[in-house]
C-alpha cells in the first residue's frame, strides 16, 4: 500500500476541489526495498530537552531548509555521522562549539577535517546532564572508564544551545518484515537485518546493513544481478573514496556521576518513557520485550519506536543478560508513516458512505414525497405523508384506508429464490417445520424457517409453481443469508439433492393490492383473469399478461384483508404501479409504507421476524405449534425443539398485550412486570410491537411474557420512567380473529 | 400493455472512459452438472457452455459466462423486444431441461443490469473500488469474473479491448452508477 500525494505541495488557491491524497495497492513480482537507515540518538541523563536533536536533524535543517538549528552547537556521538553533520555547518558559516566522542579515537578523513577546521573534540567523554529550562543552555561532560559503564575525574561545562546526537543507525526493515519476511541479529554491527526472505524481495543500502557508500554500491550490484539474472549494471565501473569509516562503539544507556535514581534518561521521546522505567519493568517480573513494551508504553507514540525501540531491546538485553537477538522485535505494524483517515476512506463519505438499494418504483414513491426507513440494505417507503402530516396521523389514514376501501404497496424487496429439481419438495421438507410434499401446483404455503438451535430464524410464502419448481419469500433483510445458508446445506449437508436455488429478488418487482376493493381493482387492470373465489382462491397463484407481459399473480395476505400480490419483471414494475393507482382512483385506492403494514399485520398478530423474535424464539414460544410437523422425519432445528430448555412451560412466549386506557400506546421494547413493590423487580418480558390501531380504536401490542400463554386476562404492569401503564393479557389476534375478511 | 423503464437514464461520455446502459437484454440464469444437461444445451444454443473458471464463450446471439462448476449465464448479444417479456429461447430452455430435471433455467433479464464501459481508461476507474488484479483479465479478451467494485457484487465481461460488460444486480445499479460517474470524474 502507498500513499500519492497529489496537490499538498501546492498553494492553498491551487488545491481547491482537487483530490489531495490517493491510497495506492500495489501489487508487484519483484521487489527492491531502498528504504534506509534512521539515526538513533544516545540515552543519557536529561536527554529530552529543546534544543537536542538527532545529529542528522541538524544536518536537514541547515542544507534542506538553510535553517541553524542553534548559534553555539555542539555534537555528541559515538560514530562518524556526527563529523559529516558538524562539517556540513561549518561550511556554512555556523558555529560548532565543539563534539563529544565516547570512542578512544578515529582516524578517518572526516574526522580529520574536523580537526583541521579547529573544532574542539573531547575523545571519549560522555554527557552526564544538561541545563536549560526552554532551551537548552549547557552539556556537563566527564570521561568514560574504559569498560563504558562509569565516568571519572573532573566535570566540563560546555555552553551550547543546541546538541546534535548520533547514536549510530537503524535499518529501516518495516516494509521487510510486513512482506512476512524475518530478521536476524547482527551482534557485529548491532542492528536487526533481513535474513528469511518471504518473498522475491531484495533489500539494498543501509536497510540491508551496507552502511559505507562503497560497501552499498558493490553489494547493490551484485544483489541486483543475482536478482534480476542479469550480467553486469551501470553500478561496477563506479569507483568511489569515502570519508568516513565505520568504528562505533555501542553503549545502550551511559553513565553518569549520579545515582541511577536520580537520573532521567529518556528512551522514548513521545511517550516519556526512561531507561529506569524499562529497568522497573524488568523488576517487576516482565521480561517480553512486548510485555516491556505494554508496561512502560515505550515504543507505542506516533513514531511506533523507530527511534528508541533498539535502545529498549539493548537496555533488556544487557539488564538480564539475554542475547538481543533472542529478544527479538515487536512487531512492525503498518502504516509505516501516519496516514490520513481521508486517505484511507477515500470516497465512501457523504451519499457514498453506505451502499443502498431502490426498488423499480422508487422514483414515484420520491415524487410522491415518502419517507424512506432503512431495512437491511434498502430504502423503503416508510409512509405518504400529505398536507403535513405526522407519522402518526398518516399512518393512521393509510391503515383506514387499506382495511376499509384498498391500499397498494411497494414489496418488491422481498427476498426470492427460485427452487429447481427433482428433490425440490424433499429440501423444503428439510428447511421448513411444516411439510410441503402434498403442496399442490398453483398454491401456496407460508413457512417458518428455524435455525439448528431450534430459534426461529426467518419466514416467508412459498409457491409451488410446477412439478419441480417453486419460488420461496424470504423477509427483506434475511434473504441473502437464508440464500446463503441454503445453499451450504445443499453442498455440505445434503449433496445427494438434485437441487439448485438462484436469486430472482432483483428480477420482479411485486405489487402488493389489499383491501375489500382490491379485486375490483385488479379486474380493471386484468379484465380477462377469473378473480372468484372458486378459481383464485386463498393461498393460491395464477400466471396473467398485462397486454404481451407476462406477470405472476399470488392471492395472499400479510394484511389479513382480500390481497393479491402481483409479480412482474422489475423494468415494467414501476408502470404497473402507476397503472394500479390510475385504476385505484375511483376507490381511494392508498399507498401506504412500511409502518402501517406493520401495524396491519400487529392488528392480525402476524409475527415479524426479527422484531418481535430475538433468535431465542421457537414456534412453540410463538404460539405457532400448528405449523411445526409432528410427522416430518426431519427438519432443520427439529432436535433442539425436544430439549429439555427448549421445552420449558416458563419460557418467554408471544401474547397480546391491551393497555386499560385505550389510548396509552406502549414503548417498544418496555419492560414487562406483575408485581410493582418487589426489590429487585422480576421482568417478566418486554413489548415487542405496539401501535395505536385506527381499525379498533384503541391501542394494542405484542409482548413476549414468561409463561404468557397461561396468562391470558391476567393484569400486568409496563412501568416506565413517569407512570406505571396498567395492561392485561390478551389474545395475539385483535382483528377478525375468523378470517373472514380474507374473502371479503 | 406495460411500459419498459430503464434504470439508468443518462450516460458518461468522458474523454477516456464512456458508460451506458444496454437494454433490454435477455439474460437466462443455468443450473446443471449432468452430462444430459451439457449436450442438451450444446444442441439447443449451438454452442458449448465454458468449462474453464473465470472464461466465457460467444456465438453469434449469445454469450455465456462461466459462474460457477455448475453454474452459468448466458445473455443475448443484441437487444430484445421490450414491448413482451416471453423470449422463446427460455421457453425452449425451460422445457427440455428444467421441466425434464436435467438441471435448472431461470429467467433473470432483470435480476442484472448490463452497463458497458469502454474507454483507454475503464481500469483506472475499476482499480479504484475493486480488490481483483486485472493484470492477466485485460489480456484476453472474453475473460470474465465475479467481484465487488465499490462493494456491489458485479459481474465483468472482457469484451473487447477496452469495453467490458459489467453485470450489478438492478437494485444496487443506480448507487453503483452513481459512484461509477463519481470516480471517472476523478480519474
Amino acid at each position: 500500500m502507498a500513499r500519492e500525494n497529489l496537490t499538498d505541495h501546492l498553494e492553498a488557491k491551487d488545491k481547491t476541489n482537487k483530490i489531495r491524497q490517493r491510497l495506492l495497492k500495489i501489487r508487484a513480482k519483484k521487489v527492491i526495498l531502498a528504504t534506509g537507515a534512521l539515526e538513533r540518538p544516545l540515552i543519557f541523563n536529561n536527554n529530552d530537552r529543546p534544543g537536542i536533536m538527532l545529529s542528522s536533524a541538524v544536518k536537514k535543517y541547515s542544507e534542506f531548509y538553510g535553517v541553524a538549528c542553534g548559534s553555539k552547537n555542539v555534537f555528541f556521538t559515538n560514530n562518524d555521522s556526527a563529523y559529516e553533520s558538524a562539517l556540513s555547518l561549518y561550511n556554512k558559516g555556523i558555529n560548532v562549539e565543539a563534539i563529544i566522542d565516547i570512542r578512544e579515537q578515529s582516524e578517518s578523513k572526516i574526522v580529520k577535517k574536523v580537526k583541521e577546521a579547529g573544532i574542539k573534540i573531547y575523545w571519549s567523554h560522555s554527557i552526564v546532564d544538561t541545563t536549560g529550562y526552554k532551551r537548552l543552555n549547557s552539556v556537563s561532560i566527564m570521561k568514560l572508564s574504559n569498560d563504558g559503564t562509569s565516568v571519572t575525574g573532573s566535570k566540563i561545562s560546555i555552553l551550547c544551545d543546541c546538541l546534535g546526537v548520533a547514536g549510530g543507525w537503524t535499518p529501516a526493515v518495516h516494509l521487510y518484515t510486513q512482506s512476512g519476511s524475518k530478521l536476524k541479529f547482527d551482534d557485529e554491527k548491532k542492528v536487526f537485518l533481513p535474513n528469511q526472505n518471504s518473498s522475491d524481495q531484495i533489500s539494498v543500502g543501509s536497510c540491508g546493513g551496507d552502511f559505507k557508500i562503497d560497501e552499498i554500491i558493490k553489494n547493490l550490484s551484485q544483489k541486483l544481478k543475482d536478482n534480476l539474472n542479469i550480467k553486469e549494471t551501470d553500478l561496477d565501473n563506479i569507483k568511489v573514496e569515502i570519508d568516513e569509516e565505520n568504528s562505533k562503539r555501542n553503549i545502550w544507556l551511559l553513565p553518569t556521576d549520579k545515582p541511577f535514581g536520580k537520573t532521567k534518561p529518556f528512551v522514548d521521546y513521545q511517550n516519556d518513557a526512561t531507561a529506569k522505567d524499562i529497568k522497573l519493568a524488568l523488576r517487576e517480573g516482565f521480561r517480553s520485550i512486548e510485555h516491556v513494551k505494554r508496561y512502560t508504553t515505550t515504543g507505542m507514540g506516533t513514531d511506533q519506536g523507530k527511534i528508541g525501540n533498539m535502545h529498549a531491546l539493548g537496555i533488556i538485553a544487557d539488564t538480564t543478560g539475554v542475547k538481543m537477538g533472542e529478544l527479538g522485535t515487536t512487531t512492525f505494524r503498518p502504516p509505516y508513516t501516519p496516514l490520513t483517515f481521508g486517505t484511507i476512506v477515500g470516497r465512501n463519505v457523504g451519499k457514498f458512505f453506505d451502499i443502498f438499494r431502490r426498488t423499480p418504483m422508487n422514483d414515484w414513491h420520491v415524487k410522491n414525497k415518502a419517507e424512506f426507513e432503512n431495512v437491511g440494505q434498502w430504502k423503503r417507503a416508510w409512509y405518504y405523508p400529505i398536507k403535513g402530516e405526522t407519522m402518526h396521523q398518516a399512518v393512521q389514514r393509510e391503515s383506514k384506508a387499506a382495511r376499509e376501501s384498498a391500499g397498494i404497496l411497494d414489496a418488491s424487496t422481498l427476498g426470492k429464490i427460485d427452487i429447481q429439481g427433482s428433490d425440490a419438495s424433499e429440501f423444503l421438507n428439510r428447511v421448513y417445520t411444516n411439510a410441503w410434499s402434498k403442496l399442490a401446483i398453483g398454491k401456496c404455503r407460508y413457512g417458518l424457517m428455524l435455525n439448528e438451535d431450534g430459534m426461529v430464524y426467518d419466514d416467508g410464502v412459498t409457491t409451488r409453481l410446477g412439478e419441480n419448481h417453486y419460488i420461496m419469500t424470504t423477509t427483506t433483510g434475511g434473504a441473502a443469508n437464508v440464500l446463503g445458508k441454503l445453499e451450504d446445506y445443499l453442498q455440505t449437508e445434503w449433496p445427494e439433492l438434485d437441487v439448485y436455488l438462484t436469486s430472482v429478488t432483483d428480477h420482479y418487482a411485486t405489487v402488493s393490492l389489499c383491501g375489500p376493493n382490491s379485486k375490483k381493482i385488479l379486474k380493471k387492470i386484468i379484465p380477462d383473469l377469473d378473480l372468484s373465489n372458486e378459481s383464485f382462491p386463498h393461498m393460491s397463484f395464477k400466471e396473467a399478461n398485462i397486454g404481451h407481459i407476462q406477470c405472476r399473480i399470488m392471492r395472499i395476505s400479510f394484511t389479513g384483508e382480500h390481497s393479491y400480490e402481483i409479480n412482474v419483471q422489475a423494468s415494467y414494475g414501476k408502470d404497473l404501479w402507476e397503472k394500479c393507482i390510475e385504476a385505484g382512483k375511483e376507490f381511494n385506492i392508498t399507498p401506504y409504507g412500511t409502518e402501517t403494514m406493520h401495524l396491519l399485520r400487529a392488528e392480525k398478530g402476524f409475527i415479524i421476524v426479527g422484531q418481535d423474535t430475538d433468535g431465542t424464539m421457537t414456534p412453540i414460544d410463538l404460539q405457532m405449534d400448528w405449523i411445526v410437523s409432528k410427522k416430518k422425519y426431519d427438519f432443520i432445528g427439529k432436535r433442539s425443539l425436544y430439549r429439555s430448555d427448549t421445552m420449558r412451560e416458563d419460557r418467554k412466549q408471544l401474547v397480546g398485550l391491551l393497555t386499560d386506557d385505550p389510548n396509552t400506546v406502549l414503548e417498544e421494547g418496555a419492560q414487562i412486570v406483575s408485581e410493582l413493590n418487589q426489590s429487585p423487580v422480576e421482568m417478566l418480558g418486554h413489548v415487542t410491537s405496539s401501535y395505536f390501531s385506527p381499525n379498533l380504536n384503541k391501542s394494542i401490542a405484542l409482548a413476549v411474557v414468561r409463561g404468557g400463554k397461561d396468562m391470558m386476562g391476567k393484569k400486568l404492569f409496563v412501568p416506565m420512567e413517569n407512570k406505571n401503564i396498567n395492561v392485561t393479557v390478551a389474545n395475539p389476534v385483535f382483528y377478525d380473529e375468523k378470517n373472514e375478511r380474507l374473502n371479503a | 400493455m406495460l411500459n419498459y423503464n430503464l434504470v439508468i437514464k443518462n450516460e458518461i461520455n468522458q474523454e477516456s472512459v464512456s458508460v451506458k446502459e444496454i437494454s433490454p437484454v435477455m439474460k437466462i440464469n443455468l443450473r446443471g452438472k449432468k452430462r444430459e444437461f451439457l449436450t442438451n444445451i450444446g444442441k439447443n444454443l449451438n454452442m458449448i457452455l465454458p468449462t474453464e473458471a473465470n472464461t466465457s464463450t460467444t456465438s453469434d446471439k449469445l454469450t455465456s459466462i462461466w459462474l460457477s462448476p455448475d453454474e452459468w449465464m448466458i445473455f443475448s448479444n443484441e437487444l430484445v423486444n421490450k414491448d413482451t417479456n416471453k423470449y422463446e429461447l427460455y421457453e425452449m430452455l425451460f422445457n427440455s431441461i428444467s421441466k425434464k430435471n436435467l438441471g435448472a433455467v431461470i429467467d433473470v433479464t432483470d435480476q442484472f443490469v448490463q452497463l458497458e464501459i469502454k474507454g483507454r481508461n475503464i481500469f483506472e476507474i475499476f482499480a479504484a473500488g475493486c480488490p481483483f488484479n486485472f493484470n492477466e483479465f485485460k489480456e484476453k479478451k472474453g475473460s470474465t469474473t465475479q467481484t465487488v467494485l465499490n462493494h456491489i457484487d458485479v459481474i465483468l465481461h472482457h469484451k473487447e479491448e477496452n469495453v467490458v460488460n459489467l453485470f450489478v444486480r438492478r437494485s444496487f445499479a443506480q448507487h453503483l452508477w452513481d459512484w461509477i460517474e463519481d470516480s471517472s470524474s476523478r480519474l
